[in-house]
């Protein structure tokens, strides 16, 4: 399955949430891919920072912030893997706009702030023009940098804004704001990997997985 | 007998979508106007005087008169042979 983690508003934690999931995927057991779409590369120097340590398993990643190439590669080398994660940067690119021609499903992180939530029409228009070159794409909103705690009423009025934007599924799984995310996604290891175990960042992201493959 | 929704036609291909992109080098420049990009150009008075008579001559449009001068250059050279 191809998964796109973009946002055209930065910020919202999409390289952490991308180098996570690709993560958690290989720890499944999965041959994963992770595609850097962003310039700045961010994704790709985790991977090697995790490489440089000889962390098990590996992640294959290649950077890719030109649209046609991103797409020409991806479509030449899918077959290879089993899951392929694109961190697209924030921001409208020929990149981020391969990546939604060829994806399964696009992942839309967001935190819970008027910023972010305002952002959300845009990457819908963004969604309904890819869904005229193409079918299928099945795009869902997620909630990242959430509010610790269960009873936050900025989670709930965010979450309840995704209905506003019919182009979203939203997926109630959030990624709360975490450090363990940021330590773990900076040192190239996933939560779950990262030791003490943070048990309650594992337990939000294993769900995100859940939901998502 | 149900009724099928007749299916969008594609606007657009995938790869007009992607060059669409705002950082795609395929962008013309300019700022858009319509079907057209909007460009800023220096001119001396006395030229500019001379392309609004030459205008009112032809009662066109100083743009009018400017483009029909740049698509002569570019398209039958802007040097006489």
């Amino acid at each position: 399955m191809i998964i796109t983690v973009g946002n055209t508003k930065g910020g919202v934690g999409k390289t952490t949430l991308a180098v996570s999931l690709a993560i958690a995927r290989a720890l499944s057991g999965r041959d994963v891919w992770l595609i850097d779409g962003d310039r700045q590369g961010t994704a790709q120097t985790a991977i090697s920072i995790r490489a440089e340590n000889g962390v098990s398993p590996g992640i294959a990643c290649a950077t890719y912030p030109d649209g046609p190439t991103l797409r020409s590669q991806v479509q030449q080398q899918m077959a290879k893997f089993d899951d392929i994660i694109i961190d697209a940067g924030g921001r409208d690119s020929t990149a981020l706009r391969a990546a939604l021609v060829l994806s399964d499903v696009l992942l839309v992180p967001f935190a819970p702030r008027s910023y972010d939530v305002w952002a959300l029409s845009d990457m819908a228009s963004l969604v309904d023009e890819a869904r005229s070159v193409r079918d299928g794409l099945r795009s869902v909103a997620v909630l990242n940098l959430a509010d610790p705690g269960g009873n936050s009423v900025d989670n709930d009025e965010a979450a309840a804004a995704v209905a506003d934007v019919p182009q979203f599924e939203y997926l109630a799984t959030p990624i709360r704001r975490r450090k363990a995310f940021a330590n773990a996604t900076g040192a190239g290891l996933s939560v779950q990997e990262m030791k003490p175990v943070d048990k309650k960042a594992a337990a939000e992201l294993r769900a995100l997985e859940k939901a998502l493959f | 007998m149900a009724i099928t929704k007749p299916k969008a036609k594609p606007s657009q291909t995938a790869e007009s979508f992607i060059s669409g992109a705002p950082d795609s080098e395929a962008q013309p420049k300019g700022v858009r106007k319509g079907n057209k990009r909007q460009i800023s150009l220096t001119i001396t008075p006395a030229l500019l005087q001379r392309v609004d008579e030459l205008a009112a001559e032809l009662g066109q449009s100083r743009a009018a008169i400017i483009n029909m001068a740049i698509y002569r250059a570019v398209e039958h050279g802007l040097i006489k042979e």
